[in-house]
């Protein structure tokens, strides 16, 4: 078997040679965390697993239509409360094994084990009841309810049977490194670097042989490298180096459809920071012109900015975002020293105290994010010194950040983030008390309520109209201070052809990417 | 208007650009030489079309500075350059320019003309298709005016002969309409004003006062019985036929015909395209920052929309774009790769066409050039189009979108992008481009309520997705 797969592996790898041939190199904004999709907690996970595995069906980044390479045939059954899917034959895993129904529900009985602590797999749990095989090429899903377009929601990456012991699947497993998948490539990680195969296959014709993703370092030095052809390309280009690259003809900056919004989470759980007003307060004390104009590049009243301020958790083109709640722009020291001292904090010596006590902010930022955002963490610290708090400022590894951060353990005071969504833009899970996402364990009954109403919501009306309301409450109990949008946009050479950027997975049209020699 | 630092050109824009272009030509002497790190190393270039047809591209004439310094010496220009048609269109109203304000009007009146669509595709997109049992029977108006947009006038009558059977609400736009279809086309301004509401009398240089949004609410057929926002189309077809009249009227009259040509690019009733079209005669007024690069473009353009390669052909030896996109035509289809390729070859080509005029590299001539390279892409995208290529044209239709954010975002394209999209029932970059113009032309707000409403359908049904960082 193994010598098979060698066989295949060369096979592929000369096919694609045969085509254009070379090493497709690009920086990511971070080493992917899992190559397993069940525990895709970052963009670059998503990215990377686009090209190592095939979800069930996909859409088009062209012409939205919704497709599958995988699905020969579907169809409804039992009035609507299943679907049939025919796969189609000649398909193999990158272990050589032939892509059977058994893999199919395989995943599914997979998402569906409760041992299985996936965020990804527990959203497919609301509305996917089982899974059954009909030979081995027609897998039966079955649903909880009827739904009105299932395949519009059966975009969940199929895992092959052969690599796992049970449908238990723990985020630890060496798969998380070492996947096995479908896709045009197989991947492997290592500590610095992703490295993919071209893999040949019935559907899938990649004409790339080889792709490596690097971790980006200091974004001028991805810049001159770029430009150098030392690399083909950057997923994540920061605004001040859009200029250089828009420049250059050796380069095409790519539109990415990704909507993602920055914001300081703020911990209600410390003790100078459970009031209310001291969350206002320090909402006012930012004065996010200048940290825009600092990190960013971006000046006030700059037109078609790439950034954009906000004032709740969707981006301002969203139906969501409710634009009856203005943006705070500029700081406003005086409204921060009432609201705090309302709040029963002193200032001592030109620092606030609280019982007598200096209050210090231990604020932390995703270092990763340092790039695309360059001195944001200690702009946000100078402009809180500058307040009259004293802070300690740290960047926070991917590690810590997975293990600590989002585990709901961390003793921060303030966290700078970046949230990234698709179509879908549902923050649930970020504001609800026992949201999975929920970093500070942040609890308030009337975003509760809200939140209720929207998953209760019927029509589209009452949906838009629950996190209206979501929003507006937000920007007065404040446990995120709204930073803005950034607009993502990457940069290839113009040696790489074909190129398509599909919104939010990026890499879904793979196949027709190629290199001109 | 006329830029302190004159070696870098004529437009305030252009200051940004570096020095390189100069001091590369200082170094190079003779700028006719291809530069030599200047190019994609992957693209041989070629010469894209014949010498002497290119030189009747308006970026390549305007390297000469007598061609270009009637455009350096008014505002208006210098707006239209950085496509913000609303400020043109206050400045051509003082300075008397004629051609310059017809062909804002006309530009506006694209514009509306791709909001209608965009706010009808979306209409059907999330009323029609994605149709729930609690939406408003009402709704059938506004699907009817949609489909009329979409130029399904069957459809349309249907759902207007649905309204004729509910209550009030919409029987008197419902008949008017109906009443309208018994003509061919489009119905005319004093049609379309009677149904959506008068704009006011036809005055060249100003734009109407717009309507607050939502036109209407009605009630939803839920437990909850919300009241939701919805607009009728009609609205922003009356502004595009608004606009187009005071573009007529303004226009000279000699002007007259080429502005039938223009605007066929963006307009709804494809009827004229299929006619045989003329190069006519055209002043730089109507070329300078647009899309056609010579006159003959125009008609390339026109012809192209529904007979596709075959007039590649028959235009390929008079028009700078079918010229540039006939080597993309291969085996009866249209490669859009060899497009892109077409393109950036061509804007090499005026590049060096521009530096041989003027003696030097400048630093406006790049941009000048972007926007060839740009007109290439959509002309193989309307190309591909009409040979019923319609990925391959997105494919141009996005790289051209793309390429645009170097150079400024054309409005009126980037609206006929998210019509498009909408189309597909993809609500995502529609949102961010009428995000991104509707506080310049605030009508264009009439298509927000359906694209909302789209984007929330498809969001429902859509696969779990989880917050990313």
């Amino acid at each position: 078997m193994a010598l098979k797969n060698t066989v295949r592996a060369i096979i592929g790898l000369a096919l694609a040679a045969m085509g254009t041939g070379a090493t497709l190199a690009y920086f990511e904004e971070s080493i992917p965390m899992s190559l397993n999709p069940l525990y895709a907690k970052t963009m670059a996970d998503y990215r990377a697993q686009e090209l190592i595995f095939d979800r069930l069906f996909y859409v088009d980044a062209v012409t939205n239509e919704l497709r599958s390479r995988v699905v020969s045939k579907y169809e409804l059954a039992d009035f609507g409360r299943a679907m049939a899917v025919t796969l189609k034959t000649g398909i193999r895993w990158h272990n050589g094994q032939a892509l059977t129904s058994k893999d199919v529900c395989f995943t599914v009985k997979a998402m569906l084990d409760d041992r299985t602590p996936s965020p990804v797999a527990a959203h497919y749990r609301e509305f996917i009841a089982a899974c059954d095989t009909k030979g081995p090429q027609v897998a039966v899903i079955r649903f909880n309810r009827v739904l009105p377009n299932p395949r519009e929601r059966l975009s969940f990456t199929i895992l092959p049977a052969s690599e796992f012991k049970s449908t238990a699947i723990s985020p630890d497993l060496q798969f998380s490194a070492r996947p096995i998948g479908t896709g045009p490539f197989s991947g492997k990680r290592g500590l610095r670097d992703v490295n993919f195969d071209a893999f040949a296959n019935g559907h899938h014709t990649p004409k790339v042989v080889q792709m490596q993703l690097q971790e980006g370092g200091d974004p001028l030095v991805q810049t001159k490298t770029l430009i150098n052809n030392n690399v083909q390309g950057i997923i994540v280009v920061p605004p001040p180096q859009r200029p250089d690259l828009s420049a250059s003809d050796d380069v095409a900056m790519k539109a990415y459809d990704l909507r993602s919004w920055w914001y300081v989470a703020v911990n209600p759980n410390k003790p100078a920071l459970t009031d209310v007003r001291v969350r206002q307060a320090l909402n006012v004390v930012l004065n996010r012109n200048e940290l825009r104009k600092y990190s960013i590049g971006v000046k006030p009243g700059e037109k078609n900015s790439p950034c954009e301020f906000i004032s709740g958790p969707f981006i301002s083109a969203s139906p969501y975002y409710n634009s009856e709640v203005p943006v705070q722009p500029n700081s406003n020291l005086g409204k921060a020293d009432s609201l705090l001292k309302a709040a029963g904090l002193a200032k001592a010596g030109g620092a606030w105290q609280l019982d007598g006590s200096k209050v210090t902010l231990k604020v932390g930022m995703l270092a990763s994010l340092d790039r695309e955002a360059p001195d944001l963490l200690s702009q946000v610290g100078n402009q809180l010194g500058a307040a009259g708090f004293d802070r300690l400022t740290l960047k926070i590894s991917a590690d810590e950040w997975d293990n600590t951060v989002m585990a709901g353990n961390s003793d921060f005071d303030l966290i700078i983030g970046k949230w990234s969504f698709g179509l879908v833009e549902e923050v649930n899970e970020l504001f609800h008390s026992m949201g999975r996402q929920n970093m500070f364990r942040f609890k308030s009954d009337g975003v509760d309520k809200v939140l209720a109403e929207y998953n209760d919501a019927v029509t589209d009306t009452e949906q838009r109209d629950a996190y209206h309301k979501l929003h507006k409450l937000l920007s007065v109990e404040l446990p995120y201070l709204f930073l803005w949008k950034l607009d993502t946009r990457s940069a290839w050479r113009t040696e790489v052809r074909g190129n398509i950027v599909a919104p939010y997975y990026y890499f879904t049209e793979i196949d027709s990417w190629s290199i001109e020699n | 208007m006329r830029l302190r630092e004159r070696n870098y050109g004529v437009l305030s824009f252009m200051s940004r650009w570096p020095t390189i272009f100069a001091f590369a030509a200082v170094l190079g002497g003779c700028t006719s030489q291809p530069e030599s790190g200047g190019e994609a190393a992957s693209v041989v270039l070629v010469q894209a079309v014949p010498g002497e047809l290119l030189k009747s591209a308006w970026p390549a004439r305007m390297a000469h500075d007598d061609q270009r310094s009637r455009f350096e010496s008014q505002d208006g220009w210098r707006h239209m350059f950085e496509y913000d048609l609303s400020q043109a269109l206050g400045v051509f109203s003082v300075e008397a320019d004629p051609q310059g304000l017809s062909r804002v009007h006309e530009q506006l009146s694209a514009l509306y003309t791709q909001g209608a669509l965009l706010a009808a595709n979306a209409t059907v997109g999330a009323y029609g298709v994605g149709a729930l049992e609690t939406d408003p029977d009402d709704l059938a108006y506004l699907l009817g005016v949609s489909e009329v947009i979409r130029g399904n006038r069957e459809a349309a009558l249907k759902y207007f002969e649905e309204v004729s059977k509910l209550p009030m609400t919409f029987q008197p736009q419902a008949k008017a309409w109906h009443r309208a279809l018994s003509e061919p086309g489009l119905p005319s301004l004093e049609v379309l004003s009677a149904i959506s509401g008068s704009l006011g009398e036809v005055i060249p240089g100003q734009d109407p006062a717009v309507s607050p949004v939502p036109h209407f609410k009605l009630l939803e057929k839920s437990e909850k019985a919300r009241l939701m926002g919805a607009n009728d189309p009609t609205a922003l077809l009356t502004r595009a036929a608004w606009h187009q009249a005071a573009a007529v009227q303004v226009a000279p009259e000699s002007d007259r015909e080429a502005l039938g040509q223009f605007q066929l690019r963006y307009g709804l009733d494809r009827s004229r395209s299929s006619e045989m079209h003329g190069a006519v005669a055209l002043d730089d007024a109507w070329l300078f920052c647009s899309s056609n690069l010579a006159a003959s473009d125009a008609a390339f353009v026109a012809e192209a929309m529904t007979q596709g390669i075959a007039a590649v052909s028959k235009w390929a030896d008079k028009s700078v774009l079918a010229a540039a996109v006939s080597p993309a035509i291969q085996d009866g289809k249209v490669d859009p790769q060899v497009v892109m390729d077409a393109g950036f070859g061509l804007q090499k080509q005026i590049q060096r066409v521009m530096a041989d005029i003027a003696g030097a590299e400048a630093g406006f001539h790049r941009p000048f050039a972007q926007r060839a390279r740009i007109a290439v892409l959509q002309a193989g995208m309307i190309v591909a189009d009409a040979n019923d290529q319609y990925r391959d044209a997105g494919i141009l239709r996005l790289n051209a979108l793309e390429r645009m954010e170097t150079v400024g975002i054309e409005p009126v394209f980037a609206l006929s992008v998210a019509a498009w999209d909408a189309g597909n029932r993809s609500p995502l970059r529609p949102e961010e481009i009428l995000h991104q113009f509707r506080s310049t032309y605030p009508a264009l707000s009439a298509a927000k309520a359906p694209l909302d409403a789209l984007h929330l359908r498809r969001s429902r049904n859509a696969g779990p997705a989880n917050a990313v960082h």
